[in-house]
Formats: structure tokens, C-alpha cells, sequence
């Protein structure tokens, strides 16, 4: 199994599955869960303009 | 059959629809507002589509981790397939660019129990999109 995040393989001991998906450590996560805010922000140019 | 031996990640896409009724939806990314929209729909009627015995893929060429991203951020049920070399969207004749991206065309196919396509719309615009009442008067 891979981390969403970061792609590395993950170590199943200390790994954490969330969202349906693997990720490393909490950083990786965090990362995610950074990034799913972000996508409030992304709109189409022909939704904005 | 056009969705033959094609396999996205660790999904594959024939055996989806070898065991059941299919929804296929492609769309154009996880920035497009009008295909959030729309699949933000079929979650919303997920339950009633799957008493009708049929299940849900959505397809883009985003990243996988775009299309992971994606699933979370609207909540999704069904799974968000990344087809990112666009092999799948180029074979189906999908692929067309916007504002210098290579994007799939909004596109759904809603296939029957032994693999036929019983129904399709292949999006004209980026708005062409049929909305989730459209797809289910389908079913």
C-alpha cells in the first residue's frame, strides 16, 4: 500500500487510514486535508469569469 | 465492448461491469463546477440509484491524488477513477482540450446487466451535462 500523499510505501504499524486512503504519518494527512480545503478555491474559468 | 481490459489504478473497469449495472460517468476535472455539481446529484440519490441495481464510477484524467481529493472534499460513495495518461477518454474519442488542457468531454454511460450501453450523452460543451433526474429517468 502507498501513501495518497506523498506515494512512498507505507509501514502498516504506524501508518493511518482515513478517508478511504493510506497516508504515512499525521504530516501526510494534514497535507490532504490541506489540500481538500483547497478545493473550495479551484473554480473553472468558465465558472469565475 | 469499449470498456474491455480496461483496468485504472486497481479498479477494473470491465469486472465493474461484468458483476452489475453501470453508471459511468466521465468529467472534466476537480476544478469544473459544473461536474462537482453534478456528481454532488448522484451522491445525493446514490441510495435510489442502487435500488434500481445499478452502481456508480466516476472517471476524470486528474491525478490520483486529485481524484482522491476530489472524493472526499463532495463526499462521494462511488469511486473516483483517475485515467491519467487519458488512455480510456482517448479510446472512448472523449479527449478535447480546454484553455490548453487535455480534458475528457462530460460524458455518462449507463450500462445494462449484460454489458450493453442502454443509454449515453456525450457532453456537446462544458455545460452539457445531464443532471441526476435525466441519468435516473434512464435507468
Amino acid at each position: 500500500m502507498k501513501c495518497i500523499t506523498c506515494k512512498k510505501e507505507v509501514i502498516s504499524n504506524v501508518s493511518i487510514k482515513k478517508y478511504g486512503e493510506y497516508f504515512c504519518d499525521t504530516n501526510c494527512l494534514s497535507k490532504y486535508e490541506a489540500d481538500v480545503e483547497k478545493l473550495k478555491n479551484e473554480l473553472s474559468l468558465d465558472d469565475c469569469c | 465492448m469499449i470498456f474491455e481490459n480496461f483496468q485504472l489504478a486497481d479498479f477494473d473497469l470491465y469486472a465493474f461491469i461484468s458483476t452489475q449495472k453501470g453508471i459511468i460517468v466521465f468529467f472534466r476535472g476537480s476544478w469544473c463546477h459544473h461536474c462537482r455539481r453534478q456528481l454532488s446529484e448522484l451522491r445525493d440519490n446514490f441510495s435510489t440509484i442502487q435500488e434500481k441495481g445499478y452502481e456508480i464510477v466516476a472517471i476524470s484524467n486528474d491525478s490520483t491524488y486529485k481524484s482522491s481529493l476530489l472524493k472526499t472534499f463532495l463526499h462521494l460513495p462511488f469511486p473516483v477513477l483517475a485515467d491519467e495518461d487519458s488512455s480510456l477518454i482517448t479510446k472512448l474519442n472523449l479527449l478535447t482540450s480546454y484553455h490548453e488542457k487535455s480534458v475528457s468531454k462530460p460524458a455518462i454511460f449507463i450500462i445494462d446487466e449484460n454489458k450493453n450501453i442502454i443509454w449515453q450523452h456525450i457532453g456537446t460543451d462544458y455545460d452539457d451535462i445531464p443532471s441526476a433526474t435525466e441519468i435516473m429517468t434512464n435507468l
